[in-house]
């Protein structure tokens, strides 16, 4: 299905081109280039109608046909039915009135149609003036044609402002494409014509025309160039998105295929044309010039080129645009800072780094002076630095190395990766990842402390392909025949919640300037209410997480309930989750306790901040069940913690309540990050 | 000077970029959130997307752990929030359940998964 939408939709692209390129070609080259001829000029410019008209005509039957294929394709495809059932009346009638993409189809036709009308009437008026208004309408009527293409494609899904910007870039970039790649086929017409005319008066025309067409060239490229830009940015926006997904490759490949179309296109510009020109300044009689020859024959390379493109973009309107697919690195190695800062080579990289913009500036210089040598120092310069600040900054990279943890970073995740963290690392890692495990005093590599920050810098990715086959040239083995892919990521998770908890040990009660521990995220439910989750109070409340037990804890949750109105006028929630068995079994059954502080009991969520409880009093789990309180900010991230045992706690509401306004008199964080991908 | 900014906006091409926003709806959160356990049975299961779908083509299926349909059949994209898909279910008993969802977004590309979710007492 996907290589049939991806053929149905090119040729309705390169139908609305060619039909385009047409309009295009007569307004910005044709008529400008033909303006004071006469005669055999005049004999030319009717022949070039003549095929215009036939071109433009057949061009809008194929858009039409295909642009219905393709609505009846996009029907099978939104509804799941094979295409033939798609045919169906019912369906046809649902996508046309109450999907985006039929409504854009509707106004399509509604413009093919204009454009017909318009091509019929202005049969026999074949005057100037004639010429002129059907240009203008029916190149208004061709423009809107393929720029309403633009609602049909990925910038249609954008939100807000990124939605006007992304749709803007598209349509200009269809309609400079559509000027370039659509006036190529005229121009080798007229080309051709110019090889084989008797007449010096026909290559005159050729030339002018060639000339006009360089300049709509430029504009084009130079529009194409800004808009992909933007484009790139809205559907790859990384360079791993763009080696390691289909959609990027693809994206690579339109860009060389670009690339050698603007190289062919200088050419002619700043070579081929002048050589022609001058030709015309000097020669008499009959001119068979091999620049011309060339002129064509690059004209028929660039239509072929833009052929391809235009395939390979409808082949991308298919794809997930790469910002949403786990990207493959294909290299053995990648460029990351990271590598370098570990080796402490910063310096050497920043000077390698200079060196190479220096050589750069130089090549630059060079071409403009129209110095030589000077371009060739330069180039061996940059190539080198270039060289340098590459090896520099390699490190080894994996197929995984850019992945990002599908599974987020919440309390069920973590409480499944505990146990499994027990099952296959405690013999080397040890309890708490410090890397003493009982196995440990056997190995020859020492097993890494998994509790140092470093370690995560290195990137989700990577850990994932060590964890799965393990790190060569060391003990540590490979496990992915003993834990599923999700599986590895909760141990992820895990580990994360483990170095945190280390990092954590030094929390107290009173909230230090900011540390980056996120507090993970949970649900929760008060009183049978719909779920909640942590990440909902993100921007809002100030949550007081508290792990009670009873009897203890029932002195301190009174306490909380007294003082519950000036918590609330602080913008504080309070949710207390049972932690002992008796609190488990009495859950809202409580005297003088609020029920809206009351949540439901939830394992998960008590095995996980139990593992954030460690502090430099009590290190070694397991702790004894002691009531703790954990206050998270509103951007989500841990920022004191108190523990109260035997009724403790009564009368600490004051310190409580003074902490709570540090926060709100801190500056607005932004909120810990997104670390998940769909 | 030509040559120069070629050069410049090929250099500015190959640089990193910022985040940009999606295409293709994926599933955001949920609720009852994936994979959680809820007490009591909820009135309705909602389901968050990236990207604003379009109701003609999008459903949401809730199955009890026997693959029997239990969802009320109403599903609706929320009008004020178009990202938001959701549908009612009766008073369900306590066990595993099962969402199933295929949602088509606005620049018509369908998207499908599933998630569970647990009933508690």
């Amino acid at each position: 299905m996907n290589e049939l939408s991806t053929a149905v939709r090119a040729f309705h692209f390169i139908s609305v081109i060619v039909l385009f390129g047409e309009f295009a070609f007569l307004m910005a080259v044709a008529r400008p280039a033909f303006r004071g001829t006469a005669d055999a000029g005049r004999r030319e410019q009717r022949k070039l109608h003549r095929g215009l008209l036939f071109v433009t005509g057949w061009s809008l039957v194929a858009a039409v046909a295909s642009g219905v294929l393709w609505l009846v394709v996009e029907a099978a495809a939104m509804s799941g039915v094979p295409l033939r059932s798609a045919l169906n009346e019912g369906i046809l009638r649902t996508v046309l009135g109450e999907t985006s993409f039929g409504r854009v189809s509707e106004i399509r036709l509604g413009l093919a149609v204009a454009l017909s009308a318009t091509l019929l009437l202005s049969k026999g008026k074949t005057d100037e003036r004639g010429w002129l208004i059907l240009g203008t309408c029916g190149g208004l009527l061709a423009a809107a044609l393929l720029a309403t293409l633009a609602w049909a494609g990925h910038a249609a899904a954008e939100r807000g402002a990124d939605r006007y910007i992304h749709l803007a870039a598209d349509v200009l970039h269809l309609v400079a494409a559509g000027a370039w790649l659509g006036a190529l086929p005229p121009l080798v017409f007229l080309l051709a014509r110019a090889r084989h005319a008797a007449s010096r008066q026909t290559f005159e025309l050729a030339v002018r025309a060639t000339r006009r067409f360089s300049t709509l060239g430029v504009v084009s490229v130079g529009g194409l160039l800004v808009t992909g830009i933007v484009n790139t940015w809205y559907t790859v926006a990384s360079v791993p998105a763009l080696f390691g997904t289909q959609y990027g490759r693809l994206l690579l490949l339109k860009l060389l295929l670009f690339g050698v179309m603007v190289t062919l296109a200088a050419m002619n510009r700043l070579h081929l044309t002048p050589q022609l020109v001058g030709a015309l300044d000097n020669a008499r009689g009959k001119l068979t010039l091999p620049a011309l020859r060339w002129l064509w024959c690059n004209a028929i390379t660039e239509t072929a080129l833009g052929l391809v493109i235009v395939v390979i973009v409808g082949a991308l309107g298919v794809k997930i645009p790469a910002l949403h697919v786990q990207p493959v690195w294909p290299f053995p190695y990648t460029l990351s800072w990271e590598a370098a800062e570990s080796a402490a080579r910063h310096t050497a990289v920043l000077a390698a780094g200079a060196g190479t913009l220096l050589a750069l500036v130089l090549t630059l210089l060079g071409i403009r002076a129209r110095r030589l040598r000077v371009v060739m120092v330069g180039v061996t310069g940059f190539g080198g630095a270039l060289a340098v600040f590459s090896w520099l900054l390699a490190a080894p990279a994996y197929p995984t190395t850019y992945f990002r943890s599908p599974v987020r970073y919440t309390t069920a995740s973590i409480a499944r990766g505990a146990p499994l963290y027990a099952q296959h690392c405690v013999a080397c890692h040890g309890l708490y990842g410090y890397g003493d495990g009982p196995a440990a005093v056997l190995l020859p590599v020492k097993p890494a402390n998994l509790t140092e920050e470093h370690l995560f810098h290195h990137g989700d990715g990577n850990l994932f392909w060590w964890l799965q086959h393990g790190i060569s040239g060391t003990p540590m083995p490979g496990f992915a025949d003993q834990m599923a892919e999700p599986q590895i990521w909760d141990v992820i998770n895990f580990l994360r919640a483990q170095a945190e908890a280390e990092a954590a040990k030094t929390i107290g009660d009173k909230v230090e300037p900011w540390r980056p521990i996120v507090a993970p995220d949970f649900t929760f439910q008060i009183d049978r209410q719909p779920q909640e989750s942590l990440k909902q109070q993100r921007g809002r409340f100030i949550v007081l997480l508290v792990l009670y037990t009873l009897p203890e804890s029932l002195a301190r949750l009174r306490a909380l309930t007294e003082s519950k109105q000036e918590l609330d006028r602080a913008g504080v929630r309070i949710v207390a989750v049972p932690m002992n068995q008796a609190a488990v079994s009495r859950e809202a059954n409580m005297p003088d306790v609020d029920a809206s502080i009351i949540a439901s009991p939830n394992p998960d969520l008590v095995a996980t901040y139990n593992i954030l409880r460690r502090n430099i009093f009590v290190d070694r789990l397991p702790l004894a069940s002691t009531h703790t309180e954990f206050l998270i900010d509103r951007a989500g991230y841990l920022r004191a913690r108190w523990m109260f045992s035997m009724g403790q706690g009564r009368d600490q509401i004051p310190k409580l309540l003074g902490q709570i306004e540090v926060l709100n008199h801190e500056k607005p964080r932004p909120p810990a990050p997104e670390d998940h991908v769909h | 000077m030509k040559a120069t900014a070629l050069i410049l906006a090929a250099c500015v091409a190959l640089l990193g970029f910022m985040p940009g926003a999606h295409a293709h709806a994926f599933l955001d959160h949920a609720r009852p959130a994936v994979g959680s356990t809820v007490h009591g049975s909820p009135a309705e299961v909602e389901l968050w997307f990236t990207q604003e779908l379009e109701p003609a083509f999008s459903t949401v299926r809730v199955l009890d752990q026997n693959g029997r349909q239990v969802d009320k059949g109403d599903k609706k994209v929320d009008r004020g929030d178009k990202t938001l898909l959701r549908v009612s279910v009766p008073q369900l008993p306590p066990g595993n359940y099962r969402v199933i969802w295929r949602v088509l977004s606005v620049d018509a590309h369908v998207t499908e998964g599933d998630f569970t979710f647990n009933v508690a007492p």
